[in-house]
């Protein structure tokens, strides 16, 4: 099974030309650390509450990604809040991405492609080899979307995910997206992780607006 | 109650219950090891009330406990059209815990089962208002039967 951070990741993928899409860079940068949160809680690593983080078992998950921030974790015991831990893994710059990447072409489902772009620029492309995990993933989400059932809580995790990546479009029509916009927040707000990265965006972005207006 | 009668399962007519059953979870542990150090004890009561099984859970359901909550939600789910989960005892939930109640609500909805949450308040209210979960899952104030 992929995990939380690789199934985000997937969904990026333009499955016509293998590049990576995201509309909110800062979004998805933010979402990416709250799937890490994710798998550490699907894996028992962790537990929340409306606020706060609780570490349960230190031990290896075997995923070197999610090992090491839970070591970064287990290491700082003078933070409990999920949103401060939020924003320390956030700042790390970890390459959750990349790393979500080279475990898709481990597994087979995409390859990494090089090229040059007027002799000098570096492009890279992932290919998808089986399309099918990303028709997958887009179909439960869809279906988690669309329909008024309850939804499985992996799915309602990673539609908060998709969301603030600016990933939804891609496998939703525009018509789709707005009537059902209740339904997306409805989803988006349920999980602690989520709406503590969605309050991280929110605040990131007021930052960068403030910091415009100043230099306007 | 007869020596020889099952502890899990009484009878109590006067309270117009037809049936109750009573566990408590404790992860790796047993009930006895669990009620001497209650800290973060489950206990689930079961009982039938007109034409509704009623779960009433007490105190957390948090990671210690969620497993048996949710086996707990999901066996009365599929052996009872209409199950109201009491959580008017519940003292404490995480996400871990609110993840087991939404399984079980999934489970019922799948099967066709009317699944109500009931009594829930303090923390456990703060939890469902802040998550929205009322917008996802039938929530009652009081027990439905």
């Amino acid at each position: 099974m992929l995990s939380m951070l690789e199934e985000a990741v997937l969904l990026a993928v333009d499955e016509a030309s293998g590049g990576l899409r995201a509309t909110r860079q800062h979004g998805a940068a933010y979402a990416l650390v709250g799937a890490v949160f994710f798998d550490l809680a699907l894996a028992r690593r962790i537990d929340t509450d409306t606020d706060n983080i609780q570490i349960l078992d230190h031990s290896p998950t075997g995923s070197p990604t999610l090992d090491r921030v839970l070591s970064a974790m287990a290491q700082r015991n003078d933070s409990t809040s999920v949103r401060d831990w939020i924003e320390a893994i956030y700042y790390r710059r970890e390459d959750l991405e990349g790393e979500a990447l080279a475990g898709l072409i481990r597994q087979g489902i995409l390859r990494h492609e090089k090229s040059k772009r007027f002799w000098v620029i570096d492009v890279e492309r992932f290919p998808l080899i089986d399309n099918r995990p990303q028709q997958d993933v887009r179909l439960r989400l869809a279906e988690a979307i669309l329909s008024d059932t309850i939804p499985d809580t992996r799915d309602i995790m990673l539609v908060s995910i998709a969301e603030p990546c600016g990933l939804l479009g891609y496998f939703l029509t525009e018509a789709q997206m707005t009537s059902r916009r209740e339904r997306i927040m409805t989803l988006c707000k349920l999980e602690t992780i989520s709406r503590k990265v969605a309050a991280a965006i929110n605040d990131l972005e007021a930052t960068l607006r403030q910091g415009a207006h100043r230099f306007a | 109650m007869p020596a020889n009668a099952s502890p899990k399962r009484q009878i109590v007519k006067d309270l117009r219950i037809d049936s109750v059953d009573n566990w408590c979870s404790k992860s790796r542990r047993d009930c006895p090891a669990a009620e001497e150090d209650g800290a973060n004890m489950m206990q689930v009561t079961e009982a039938t009330r007109n034409g509704w099984r009623v779960v009433t859970v007490t105190g957390r359901a948090d990671h210690e406990t969620a497993d048996a909550l949710e086996s707990a939600l999901r066996s009365a789910v599929e052996a009872n059209s209409r199950v109201a989960a009491d959580f008017s005892a519940l003292d404490y939930i995480s996400s871990v815990g609110l993840r087991a109640v939404v399984q079980a609500a999934r489970a019922a909805q799948k099967r066709g089962s009317e699944f109500a949450i009931c009594g829930i308040s303090g923390m456990v209210r703060k939890v469902f208002e802040v998550s929205g979960l009322h917008q996802l899952l039938q929530i009652h104030g009081e027990l439905p039967c």
